[in-house]
């Protein structure tokens, strides 16, 4: 594969996630090297790869509808997104751009980590995910159930990760839970992009 | 080196950050060899989820911001680019600035 084309993989999320293979230990290496590097920027590290936690959260999640954002067609359903053998849940300690404490930017840091995961877990072969829209309070409770001590909020930019192989047979776009296809739409404009010559 | 600013730039608009357009203004300066990215106030997450407080609207643009510079990183290192960035705040945004050598 390219170097575009894992860029291009890594742009679209994946919603059919073989459940049985693990991510293997090399892969795991790497993504636990990228987060120690950086632990002292998050408040929460989960590594989640227990099957009933992952289908709990997913049971508090949705897809919002966005139309109005040019995504085409909605049907109400949980987010199939979550369904994946890894979820990987990295917090910033403060719901704004930076930490408390020095101004360095944390919620920064937590995209430049789950960018370093991901496109690591991409060059292996695997797919990714993410979903930003769940209950945050319910899946608190979930990810915190044997660790109160430690339970911290999730906040509104606490984003979770999925990693994983696609299941054979399938599309990214694919609801593993639902007979739906999420359809692929245009990249949206670049009128964002200034070119000085 | 245009060429490769513009590709800089086209990775930045492949990223994970869907809603680039409305998350970041991107700069690229020909002259001066650099892309600069800035988090840009937006309603997106007024729209999607309520209204929010800006700055949980601009944290979710900076961890998208963070999302699409380590993109690029990866791609700049896979092509043996030599580089250098700046990350700092400015005025309450993330500016992201990748000047290459």
């Amino acid at each position: 594969m390219t170097t575009l084309k894992y860029h291009e993989q890594f742009s679209h999320t994946t919603r059919s996630f073989d459940r049985i293979t693990p991510i293997d230990d090399n892969l795991m290496a790497k993504i636990n090297e990228i987060i120690e590097a950086n632990k002292h920027e998050f408040k929460i590290i989960k590594l989640i790869t227990d099957e009933e936690m992952i289908e709990q959260i997913y049971q508090v999640s949705d897809v919002p509808n966005q139309l109005d954002e040019g995504v085409p067609s909605y049907k109400k359903r949980k987010n199939s997104q979550l369904l994946a053998p890894l979820l990987i849940m990295l917090s910033s300690y403060t719901d704004s751009g930076w930490t408390l404490s020095d101004e360095q930017c944390s919620s920064y840091v937590v995209g430049k980590a789950y960018g370093q995961i991901g496109m690591a877990a991409v060059k292996a072969g695997y797919h990714t995910s993410f979903c930003i829209c769940y209950d945050r309070e319910a899946a608190r409770e979930i990810i915190f159930k044997d660790d109160e001590a430690n339970s911290y909020p999730l906040l509104a930019n606490s984003v979770f990760m999925g990693i994983g192989k696609i299941a054979p047979g399938t599309v990214p776009q694919d609801d593993i839970r639902q007979d739906y296809v999420i359809p692929s739409f245009i990249k949206p404009h670049k009128s964002y992009i200034n070119v000085i010559e | 080196m245009k060429e490769t600013l513009l590709q800089m730039a086209d990775i930045i608009h492949l990223s994970p950050a869907r809603q680039a357009q409305i998350y970041f203004t991107v700069q690229v300066n020909v002259p001066e060899k650099s892309l600069k990215l800035t988090t840009a106030s937006s309603m997106f997450l007024e729209r999607r989820s309520g209204i929010q407080p800006s700055r949980i609207v601009l944290a979710e643009a900076t961890f998208h911001a963070g999302l699409a510079i380590s993109c690029l990183e990866e791609w700049l290192k896979d092509q043996e680019i030599a580089y250098s960035i700046k990350e700092q705040f400015v005025a309450g945004h993330m500016v992201a600035k990748v000047t290459l050598k």
